[in-house]
């Protein structure tokens, strides 16, 4: 069955119903980006194919634990990506197991996709702008903080030793960031009402 | 909680914590709490669940590594659904850490929306979860039957690795064992309760990993195994179903591959519930009515 124009809904409707084919045409759809924020968040390529795979069985095994009232189906599924594999960080840092370090450059240094597949949707590549535009709006030090906490994982505490301010500051900018990053992502319409 | 309709400062910058996952575990903990009692933020929360969400999508997107999609579609394959009518999912919640127990789930516990008898009953706490998790590796044949799949599928590709030309080979059988598996897990008539029991191999035979994946409420088992030696053209390999007093039933011969892994379904005279264990036997071809042959592997569950 082609799903190329199916809607993520209506996908996640079908898997529900048992059928593999819609999985995988969210899986082809959404398995860039999903391996690309793993990758970058963990820095390892086998620990990432397999938080991707994890989350892709959840969506499986539980297609119900998304719904359309939790907004779009690609921001449900990258927190999946994003909160396992905050899981793997801690559990690496529990552990000290040596691994590759993750990118810990600015995400806005990181180049837009080069070579988009044809399979990427192109409102998928301008919400990927809207998110990038609003992220490049806020103010430097809030989108560090911001960025330490998303992407490497780190607490609070981690990120004031790590970046020797004092707690309450990363905490403010922490706050002021993620309230900017909503009121500049409402009005696109990537947040639900 | 502040019942005016504006959101607490303090309050939103939890929220954003939690959200975000930075929280400190012991402040999670009684934030969550926070977040039970609290039903009318339910979309502020959910906004700030999405930015998290977008912030992922802001990474420039890669390829997978070669095979990633195989090798899901094959998880995929023996892996249940457990939940498919919507009144009865509750979101997923990852996570080790308290910080993010319920974080993908933020939204859907819909616990400021009008909580539902069943979530009142249920409420999304981690020890939902762990309880969920539990039954998931107790799900029944489908949960045994992925298992037994790795675990085949991992001998099978140690094999494949240790000898190149039996890559081929070792393919075919993993997708002969998934096609065998599937074809179990499809039979509408099978309960759940199925179980894998290992069988140890016998002395000059440690080279040999075996199990039989069974329903004792039922007569279907299969067995599977790998490292058996190659036999002569004039001998077979037969399964032995045990009986806690008398002959043990035949549970029909079979023979190895060129790998030397074998996968031999059977169906039992009584059900399986009667027997106490599994053997298999070397006998002469075509296969004897009561064992003579030395015993390969052996493996007993609790006696009837």
């Amino acid at each position: 069955m082609d799903h190329s124009l199916t809607a993520d809904d209506q996908l996640v409707a079908h898997v529900a119903e048992g059928d593999a084919s819609a999985l995988e045409a969210l899986y082809d759809r959404y398995v860039r980006q999903c391996f690309g924020l793993a990758l970058r968040m963990v820095g390892d390529p086998a620990l990432s194919e397999e938080v991707v795979q994890e989350v892709f069985l959840k969506v499986w095994t539980r297609p119900g634990s998304y719904s359309n009232t939790k907004g779009k189906f690609v921001s449900w599924l990258l927190s999946l990506i994003h909160h396992r594999c905050i899981d793997e960080l801690r559990r690496r840092s529990r552990t000290e197991v040596a691994l590759e370090d993750p990118d810990t450059g600015s995400v806005l240094d990181t180049a837009h996709d080069p070579d988009p597949e044809p399979a990427d949707q192109v409102w998928v590549m301008e919400q990927q702008r809207a998110v990038r535009a609003a992220l490049e709006k806020i103010p430097p030090n809030q989108r560090q903080v911001l960025e330490l906490a998303y992407y490497r994982g780190l607490s609070h505490s981690e990120i004031a030793a790590n970046l020797g301010q004092p707690l309450g500051t990363v905490k403010t900018r922490i706050r002021l960031g993620m309230q900017s990053l909503r009121q500049l992502l409402e009005p696109q319409g990537l947040l639900t009402d | 909680m502040d019942n005016s309709n504006a959101v607490p400062e303090e309050w939103e910058a939890k929220l954003i914590d939690y959200t975000l996952g930075v929280m400190e575990p012991g402040d999670a903990a009684s934030f969550e709490a926070s977040l039970e009692e609290c039903r009318k933020h339910v979309q502020f929360a959910r906004q700030y669940s999405e930015v998290v969400g977008w912030l992922g999508a802001v990474v420039p997107p890669q390829e997978p590594p070669s095979g990633h999609k195989n090798r899901l579609m094959s998880r995929l394959a023996s892996t249940p659904q457990t939940e498919l009518t919507a009144s009865s999912m509750r979101a997923e919640t990852p996570a080790s850490q308290p910080t993010l127990r319920v974080l993908p789930s933020l939204p859907a516990q819909e616990p400021y929306a009008g909580a539902t008898a069943e979530r009142t009953a249920q409420p999304a706490t981690m020890t939902d979860i762990e309880a969920y998790r539990e039954k998931r590796t107790n799900t029944g044949l489908l949960a045994a039957l992925g298992a037994v799949a790795a675990a085949v599928i991992l001998l099978v590709g140690f094999w494949g690795w240790n000898a190149q030309n039996d890559k081929q080979r070792a393919e075919q059988q993993v997708a002969q064992l998934q096609s065998q598996l599937n074809t179990l897990a499809s039979r509408p008539n099978v309960p759940p309760g199925y179980k894998a029991l290992s069988l140890p191999p016998q002395p000059n035979y440690s080279g040999v990993n075996a199990l039989v994946l069974y329903n004792p409420g039922t007569t279907d088992a299969v067995f599977f195994a790998n490292g058996l030696p190659q036999l002569p053209a004039n001998q077979v390999y037969e399964l032995w179903l045990l009986k806690a007093q008398g002959n043990p039933d035949k549970g029909g011969v079979f023979t190895a591959d060129p790998t030397g892994s074998a996968t031999h379904p059977t169906t039992s005279p009584q059900t399986l519930a009667q027997y106490t264990g599994f053997a298999v036997t070397i006998e002469p071809s075509p296969g004897v009515d009561v064992a003579t042959g030395p015993a390969v592997v052996v493996g007993t569950y609790a006696t009837p």
